[in-house]
């Protein structure tokens, strides 16, 4: 007969695997926003503190905060199952979050909460004491450890809140050795006020409107769609029913590079940001999943630079559109692609006329010939022969100075910079100013010549 | 009218266009449009309803079809599932449940 034996997994391994999940700083702070979030906290302040040997991390928020039964419960990993139906807005699905993110950034989490009439309370997952006992033990602090704990931001005045606190932090050592905690810390913060300004955005303005901040700096939203610029357009939308809402898709074409402002520009990556990240945004219940690229439905391209297609997505299809644990990946079900496909044509092809028309001076022009050979699929850029002030000189300039000037241009014509101007082109178009050139090769050719009837 | 048989045509005509968990806003449009040109009382909460059930139900299109036999209103369902479907393309699996539908209805016809 056969028999079954205990082989749940070792807690010192398991807890490895747990760590290793491939959050990024931001991603998995973003996974404690989440939280906050669902529990209808109007405030979240992240903060680290100055002052202490280890540097540590704080989210803090003002929501619906946990009684000390319901903490210990949510402590545990997987304490909800992912195939229950949640609530609209509710950004958890499988019970895991606050933990995985947790410790693929730090070895120790505390969390602090303290829910309407009920007491503050805590509970401190630590890594180092899982591998020494090799046993899940969850410590509870007690009411007078909670209040002395050094890293305390809950008042006891608040109603109700809940602090996450990070500490043997493990994010920091994975980079440049040569830099102190606070350098490192401190430029992590950065990326991560980026991050979070675009991927919760649709949080800080309007009708859903928190506040974030950082060390107490205020974060700002970032519009990946620069709906607010001079010259944005709207392009196409459509709401598709399906299980549990629907799913809204609205495309969006940006202001040329030229109109854009330099703030929300240097906020969205700069032209080359941009460029790389035109296409698909995602959205699940309002938060930024997937911030670009087309996922194989068409083809990144300069002129597609300015196309964005938004596309809202309800959390009751998280399964059919296989969202992960860390929330930032997802896969598009073959039906929503097909569907999508429509939509992509408009916005890329609007993008193209947004380009080229403020290009247009490129295009027809009396130095320049642009062939294209379409049989051979070739591209070349020609010195006009139609232009009149070339005639005029080739009139008047005795044969061989012709057969000089004619090499000389076919050269020039060779020799166009294109990589460099193209990488200008898409990396900071805006400083390309060809305005004063003539000035300048005027006052070039001048002095060389007059530098040389000198010597003479 | 009993409501009870308009919710159901109108599962039926979802289980025709929404094949693949999708119901596009064309879609919808149609159905709507020939519902209310039929049963103009039919409120439309009632169909917004019956579409949502039928995202969270696991019927069949024959199960549908099963508590509308002998309603005598065979042709208006074949019509609104041709027309709803067709609404922005009638794609492969649209097609074939239409075609279903078709079979099943038409031999009671
Ligand atoms: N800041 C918070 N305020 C109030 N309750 C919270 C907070 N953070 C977590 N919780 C509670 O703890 C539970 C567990 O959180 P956790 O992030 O681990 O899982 P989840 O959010 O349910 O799902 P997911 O793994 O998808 O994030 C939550 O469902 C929520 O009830
Ligand atoms: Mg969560």
């Amino acid at each position: 007969m056969s028999h079954f034996a205990d082989a749940s997994p070792d807690p010192k391994s398991h807890i490895k695997t747990l760590m290793r999940i491939g959050y990024t700083m931001p991603s998995a702070v973003s996974d404690i926003l989440d939280n906050s979030i669902t529990a209808n906290a109007k405030n979240i302040e992240i903060h680290s503190l100055p002052g202490f040997k280890e540097p540590n991390i704080s989210i803090l928020d003002d929501g619906d905060g946990m009684s000390p039964e319901e903490l210990i419960q949510n402590m545990k990993i997987g304490c909800k199952d992912p195939s229950d139906d949640r609530e609209r807005g509710d950004l958890g699905r499988f019970g895991s979050g606050l933990k995985t993110a947790s410790f693929s950034q730090a070895r120790k989490l505390t969390v602090i909460s303290k829910k309407e009439g009920e007491p503050l309370c805590a509970a401190v997952w630590d890594i180092d004491r899982i591998e020494s006992e090799n046993a899940w033990c969850l410590e509870i602090l007690d009411e007078n450890e909670v209040k002395a704990h050094p890293l305390l931001l809950l008042g006891s005045k608040k109603e109700s809140g809940t602090q996450v606190i990070w500490e043997k932090l493990s994010c920091l050592n994975k980079t440049n050795h040569s830099l102190d905690d606070e350098t490192i810390m401190a430029s992590n913060l950065s990326e991560l006020g980026n991050y979070i300004s675009l991927h919760f955005h649709k949080f800080m303005d309007g009708k859903n409107k928190r506040n974030f901040s950082i060390n107490n700096a205020q974060l700002q939203s970032i519009d990946p769609f620069m709906t607010r610029s001079p010259g944005y357009q709207e392009g196409r939308s459509e709401k598709l029913r399906c299980k549990g809402g629907y799913i809204e898709i609205n495309t969006h074409v940006l202001p040329h590079f030229k109109r854009m402002e330099t703030i929300p520009l240097e906020r969205l990556g700069g032209a080359n940001g941009i460029v790389q990240n035109q296409g698909l945004y995602i959205y699940r219940e309002n938060r930024l999943i997937n911030a670009g690229g087309w996922l194989g439905l068409a083809k990144t391209s300069q002129l597609g630079a300015l196309a964005r297609v938004e596309v809202n997505v309800p959390s009751s299809l998280d399964q059919e559109w296989a969202t992960d644990v860390k929330k930032s990946s997802l896969q598009l079900p073959p039906r929503i692609k097909k569907e999508l496909r429509k939509f992509l044509a408009d916005p890329i092809k609007r993008s193209k006329r947004v380009y080229t028309y403020r290009g247009k001076q490129d295009k027809a022009n009396k130095y320049w010939n642009i062939q294209e050979n379409e049989n051979d699929k070739t591209i070349s850029y020609q010195i006009s022969a139609e232009n009149d002030f070339l005639i005029d000189i080739f009139r008047v300039i005795p044969k061989e100075q012709k057969s000089q000037l004619i090499k000389y241009l076919g050269q020039l014509a060779e020799n166009l910079p294109l990589n460099h101007i193209y990488e200008k082109m898409s990396e900071s178009p805006r400083d390309i100013d060809q305005e004063s050139v003539t000035d300048a090769l005027l006052e070039a050719i001048m002095s060389r010549v007059f530098e040389e009837e000198i010597n003479e | 009218m009993e409501i009870e048989i308009v919710d159901f045509i109108v599962k039926v005509a979802a289980c025709v266009c929404g094949k693949d968990g999708i119901i596009s806003q064309a879609e919808e449009k149609a159905m709507l449009n020939l519902i209310i040109l039929e049963y103009p009382n039919y409120p439309l909460e009632r169909f917004n309803q019956a579409l949502d059930e039928f995202f969270d139900e696991t019927l069949q299109i024959e199960d549908y079809l099963h508590k509308l036999a002998r309603s005598g209103l065979n042709p208006f369902i074949i019509n609104i599932c041709e027309l709803s479907a067709s609404a922005d393309g009638l794609d492969i699996k649209e097609n074939i449940a239409l075609h279903k539908v078709k079979l099943i209805l038409g031999s009671e016809i």
